[in-house]
């Protein structure tokens, strides 16, 4: 009886999450200009209007620049603290770990309007204005997911086995030839989860990006918010559609180098 | 023929000293087993002769050379660690050339000198092979190739037993003594477990709170221990506190009267008696003995080969006797039956506690 239960209630969490995502991609292929049930029938039109919606085009190639790059650096940096973090004691190292985990505490809007404030702080002081290119937003998203690639990387660097770096020494290794050829090999799992996660956040982050962008420089989260405010076609479950597919893409193979159950 | 010289060494981890001005030679062809309790600071010992650990003081000398300031990848150590520590990234004959690639050897030379290696661990024609797909004593072989394929001055081996199940651990372990004496390897070995250090080691370290306890063969230190310490850390003892008249018999506090061997040193104040379980004998046998005496037995524990009595001699004194179990000739009594215990003095062995407080 009470193991029917359970199986009733995960059955309807299940549901609850996933029948969304199953109607909007539903919805991109109904031959209809607005909802109606049933659909009258199927196309693939949506997806060529949405390709040939320049806001749609413009916006999913920034949105993958943006994300390349944030996550690229955010990894760099993220094997960098994580060494710092996890293989010495010094003081202040909960004070770092605590300021490279902040961006996760302090809510979107604030972050994006803080980060608007200082860029204009920036344009006046150094007569460059990151909003005007791509640059602001990249460094934006590199710390928002900077605390995830920092933690990723930490707890995989946490696992490892050290006298393993020990025995290469040991063979002969100089201390920057056992971090090339063991160290960094060994963190490969952390490193490609937190490089395929942090694309992840930042492909889908609006909040912190509404601040940051400047008009006509948009990231597809945006595109789609500003669509939506005069259109309710299916052209952007169509956009979404394609969205869901990358980023459901990018978890699988993410889970296949490192099992996301040990972290979230 | 390499050496090893530990000079007044002390390691300081803040306020505790790990090493306590600790002097060591192991000479040529010598296998010495580092043994003691956890904490006693044998694994620091062995961390420093291979570098990972500095020296607060003193000097470590391989064969002439004072490598005390030396980082452990140019000392030309070769150690052996409990997790085998091979590189899961790397196939078997990468992992064993690792080191020989460090030394610039070159590709063909290396590739013959793997093949030799894995050879001498019997593991002929594992190159390829990852170690995950190997089994623990097969990894453990490769990491012994591993270390001997760059001929290493010095071998050391952390616990490399302990994550193996009994079988292996035997196995492993003869195959470690088998090359060691081959090869003529100055090797420092690293256990708490007394099995192992006997059946490996030409000689004992006994070490606790960063010294030496007593250093010699397997058979001085089990027969002669020089402290209690020694004597119930590698086998279990009884222990008679009391005071030696300077004759050949002990008075303990009990007011038990006992016959012991002649002090070998006059001046020495012999306050602990110490008699092996195994030295006992029971029952009827027993009365022809030196020393016999009746106590009440406590317990009565079946272990196999060995049947184990708890036998109470005086309020103070509970000894432990072990008797040998053969077919048709198991013991048994009652637990509160009263019997008879006895044996020789020629197995009893006197202790100075003084050498223990000192060290404690």
């Amino acid at each position: 009886m009470f193991r029917l239960l359970a199986s009733i209630f995960i059955a309807s969490v299940m549901a609850f999450l996933v029948l969304p995502v199953i109607f909007i991609v539903w919805v991109a292929f109904f031959d209809s200009s607005f909802l109606t049930f049933p659909p009258p029938g199927y196309t693939l039109k949506w997806f060529a209007a949405a390709a040939e919606t320049p806001v749609f085009l413009n916006g999913f190639i920034t949105s993958m620049i943006v994300a390349a790059i944030s996550s690229t650096l955010s990894v760099i940096c993220g094997i960098m603290a994580a060494m710092v973090l996890v293989r010495h004691e010094f003081p202040g190292r909960d004070v770092l770990n605590g300021l490279l985990l902040s961006p996760l505490i302090i809510p979107n809007i604030v972050l994006g309007v803080a980060l608007y404030i200082f860029f204009i702080a920036v344009t006046d002081l150094f007569a460059f204005d990151p909003i005007s290119s791509n640059v602001g937003l990249i460094l934006a998203h590199s710390m928002l997911v900077m605390p995830w690639a920092v933690r990723l990387i930490g707890a995989n660097l946490l696992g490892m086995d050290r006298s393993v770096e020990e025995a290469a020494r040991n063979l002969g290794a100089s201390s920057s030839t056992v971090f090339f050829r063991v160290t960094l090999p060994l963190m490969r799992g952390g490193i490609v989860a937190a490089a395929l996660f942090s694309f992840i956040i930042s492909f889908e982050n609006l909040e912190l990006s509404l601040l940051i962008v400047s008009p006509g420089r948009t990231t597809l989260p945006i595109a789609q918010m500003q669509y939506l405010e005069f259109n309710m076609d299916p052209t952007i479950a169509a956009v979404s559609t394609v969205q869901i597919i990358v980023i459901a893409a990018l978890l699988l193979i993410t889970d296949r180098f490192f099992k996301l159950s040990r972290i979230v | 023929m390499a050496s090893l010289h530990i000079e007044n060494v002390t390691k300081n981890f803040g306020s505790v000293k790990a090493i306590d001005n600790l002097s060591l030679t192991v000479e040529g062809p010598e296998l010495i087993a580092l043994l003691g309790p956890s904490g006693c600071g044998k694994t620091t010992l062995l961390r420093m002769i291979a570098g990972f650990i500095d020296a607060t003081s003193g000097i470590i000398r391989i064969g002439e050379r004072d490598v005390t300031k030396i980082p452990p990848n140019q000392r030309n150590t070769g150690m052996i660690f409990q997790s085998y520590a091979l590189f899961p990234h790397m196939t078997v004959g990468e992992n064993v050339g690792f080191g020989l690639e460090m030394r610039k050897i070159a590709k063909e030379e290396r590739r013959k000198l793997v093949k030799e290696a894995l050879s001498l661990v019997h593991l002929d024609g594992y190159e390829d092979r990852y170690p995950k797909q190997m089994s623990g004593g097969q990894r453990q072989r490769v990491a012994i190739a591993r270390a001997l394929v760059i001929r290493p001055d010095v071998f050391l081996l952390d616990e490399p037993l302990s994550n193996l199940d009994a079988v292996l651990r035997q196995s492993v372990g003869n195959e470690i003594r088998a090359l060691q004496q081959r090869l003529g390897l100055t090797s420092v070995f690293v256990t708490h477990d007394q099995k192992e250090a006997l059946m490996l080691a030409d000689r004992l370290v006994v070490m606790k709170a960063g010294r030496i306890m007593q250093s010699g063969s397997g058979a001085e230190v089990y027969n002669r221990p020089n402290s209690r310490f020694v004597a119930s850390f590698l086998g279990k003892s009884n222990f008679f506190t009391g005071h030696c008249n300077g004759g050949s018999h002990f008075n303990t506090t009990s007011q038990l009267q006992l016959h012991c061997p002649n002090p070998t040193n006059g001046a020495a104040d012999y306050t602990l008696l110490s008699v092996r379980p195994e030295s006992i004998r029971l029952g009827p046998e027993a009365s022809a003995f030196d020393n016999s005496f009746e106590g009440k037995v406590e317990r009565v524990t079946y272990l196999g080969s060995l049947t184990e009595v708890e036998l109470r001699l005086t309020a103070e004194d509970l000894i432990t006797v072990q008797l040998q179990n053969r077919p048709g000739q198991t013991f048994s009594a009652e637990t509160g039956a009263n019997i008879v215990a006895g044996w020789s003095s020629d197995s009893t062995h006197l202790i100075a506690e003084t050498e223990t407080a000192a060290s404690a």
